[in-house]
């Protein structure tokens, strides 16, 4: 079984990757005028691709791509002459403690408000909390982000709004307006699906035992009810995990925030062809490897599925 | 509410035209709807006669007003190019309508092209498109929109492409699994037996069949798609300046929020609103016609 998920992965990640080099060589769009400008003479252009091994065969083009993956050689910016392996590694942490952090705050302020939102259903916390987690998904993070920005960072001047900090604690001073703002979108998510599962699972059989035998109401519920309310909300993880991840992009812009995406942005807004090259395999492997370990996840919470799969 | 659409599954209920009517009937029933029904009238509205609303050109720099604060001459102030942000935020109706709608129609027509073609012949043809699409499905759209653009360069067009093949595999599930669940009635079973072709089964009995789901579909991603062009925008990969849109209006706004938060708030406010009705809109759509996918 461990074997079929292995060639399944690995499928899956050429795949992925092949996308990758499909969109950056295939597609319309010629890399070598995008990089140099519309105005690039004939001359530069060749030079650029002979330097890019864009002139070569599309199928060496492809076999020296993966070449490059699998040894981890970006190759260098363009603009800055740095390793593109060198930058992502540097630039990695912040955009994985920007994703972590706000899953933790979507989390704790989302699950209390679903199940406080469930319990009382009709009631005005009912009411408030769904149409909180309405505004979480109607206002754009990037909005809420430059609002957070203001109120909290400039008006109040409670907390650092550029860069990323230097050393822990000012690294985590930091990470505060940036987490709250993506946090919140995801207490939002996590409040919706908490408030349905919880309903859904309030109306099973067993809780009608476990409360004609007499079991406290909030026994019934923390003990009953939520318990099985979050698998949903547990396997939904990947999901938020890759959502709070795309979000990072515009938050990371905003808080002028180091991070993945901003190495991405920047190579797009420099025309620093490599560099968006890399930026794009980063995503796309996270969004496979997020995938392949929410797999196995289910696998290890639900014996059900080894099972079947055996 | 992504998270909800991400994983939608949608079963193919039998539509017929005058069920649809009735389902018209009930969606203008809920006041809120209606609301939110009306503020979409008006964004089109204000897109499209943009020109005569606005009151001045959205472009045009004027050095002598350069960001300034909200005032009886510029509503919503102006930027440092002293542009005027209340003209720039209507204009900016015209590109996020424009993807809001066409984005789910080109993903709608194309997915449910290629899912009908995979539910039907099945087979190898399935087992390629449903794993491309799988692998697709894994990608968030905004993420998977953001990548498309990097690689296409940013430009309208570009963007239309990105946001469309962003959604498209949603389109594809949906319509591939209808097809599939219609394809078991006994009535495609005769159309066969009287030696119908395949087009015509496809066309005549099947797609009138799974058009319901896929309306559902289509109404739910409008707002994510003005959504995502907004981000898109902001992070400088949809609509370039000096065309208005109110992600780029926001971006430009950022570099003075300091001194002229206007810019930010009006553009922010506006596509909030928008994005609102329509997913209000989207969710009464589907509440109507799939009412058990209801909370």
């Amino acid at each position: 079984m461990l074997f079929n998920r292995v060639v399944d992965s690995a499928i899956t990640i050429i795949m992925v990757v092949s996308l990758v080099f499909v969109a950056m060589r295939i597609l319309p769009g010629d890399p070598a005028v995008a990089a140099l400008g519309e105005y690039a003479t004939p001359e530069q252009l060749a030079a650029f691709r002979a330097r890019m091994g864009l002139d070569a065969p599309l199928w060496l083009q492809y076999l020296t791509f993966l070449r490059d993956i699998v040894t981890l050689n970006f190759g260098t910016s363009m603009i800055t002459g740095e390793s593109i392996a060198a930058m992502l590694l540097a630039n990695l942490p912040y955009t994985v403690e920007l994703t972590v952090a706000a899953m933790l705050v979507g989390m704790i302020i989302g699950v209390p408000m679903g199940v406080l939102s469930a319990t009382r259903r009709g009631s005005a916390a009912d009411y408030s909390a769904r149409v909180i987690a309405l505004a979480g998904f109607c206002v754009p993070d990037f909005f809420l982000g430059a609002l957070i920005l203001i109120i909290f960072g400039l008006k109040l001047d409670l907390f650092p709004v550029m860069g990323g900090g230097v050393g822990f604690a000012d690294r985590m001073e930091h990470l505060v307006l940036p987490a709250l703002t993506l946090g919140l979108v995801m207490a939002a998510f996590t409040s919706r699906l908490t408030r349905s599962a919880l309903l859904e699972v309030l109306r099973r059989d067993y809780i009608r035992t476990a409360r004609a035998k007499g079991v406290d109401e909030h026994w019934v519920i923390y003990k009953h009810a939520l318990r099985n309310a979050l698998i949903p909300v547990v396997t939904g993880f990947g999901i938020y995990i890759l959502t709070m991840l795309s979000g990072s992009i515009a938050i990371e812009l905003i808080f002028a925030r180091p991070g993945v995406g901003s190495v991405l942005i920047n190579g797009i807004n420099s025309r620093d062809y490599p560099m968006v090259q890399a930026g794009l395999l980063v995503f796309a492997l996270f969004v496979v490897l997020v995938n392949i370990a929410m797999d196995l996840i289910y696998v290890l919470i639900d014996p059900r599925l080894r099972r079947v799969s055996k | 509410m992504i998270a909800g659409n991400e994983s939608i599954a949608v079963e193919a209920p039998e539509q017929t035209r005058a069920d649809r009517l009735g389902a018209w009937s009930i969606l203008v029933r809920n006041p809120i709807t209606v609301a939110c029904l009306f503020v979409i009238g008006a964004f089109f509205l204000m897109a499209i006669f943009a020109p005569w609303i606005a009151p001045r050109d959205p472009v045009k720099q004027n050095y002598l007003a350069m960001s300034q604060g909200p005032s009886a001459q510029y509503w919503f102030g102006t930027d440092r190019y002293g542009r005027d942000i209340l003209s720039r935020t209507i204009y900016g109706a015209r590109p996020s309508l424009a993807l809001g709608v066409l984005a789910p129609l080109l993903a709608g027509v194309a997915g449910t092209i290629i899912g009908m073609l995979a539910g039907y012949f099945g087979g190898w043809v399935d087992r390629v498109v449903s794993r491309i699409s799988d692998v697709l499905m894994a990608f968030p759209s905004l993420l998977l929109g953001i990548m498309i653009s990097a690689a296409l360069g940013p430009g309208f067009t570009n963007l239309i492409v990105a946001i469309s093949f962003a959604f498209l595999p949603r389109f594809i599930r949906v319509a591939r699994a209808s097809t599939m669940s219609i394809m078991a009635e006994p009535y495609i079973d005769a159309s066969v037996a009287s030696g119908q072709t395949w087009f015509r089964i496809l066309r005549k009995q099947i797609l009138p069949n799974i058009s319901g789901p896929l309306i559902v579909v289509a109404t739910l991603w409008v707002a994510t798609a003005i959504r995502i062009e907004a981000s898109l925008s902001f992070l400088g990969l949809g609509t370039q300046p000096p065309a208005a849109s109110w992600g780029n209006i926001i971006r430009d706004g950022l570099t003075e929020m300091l001194v002229n938060p206007s810019a930010v708030i009006a553009a922010g406010f506006v596509v909030t609103l928008c994005v609102l009705a329509f997913n209000m809109v989207g969710d009464a759509v589907r509440d109507v016609l799939d009412p058990e996918s209801r909370d």
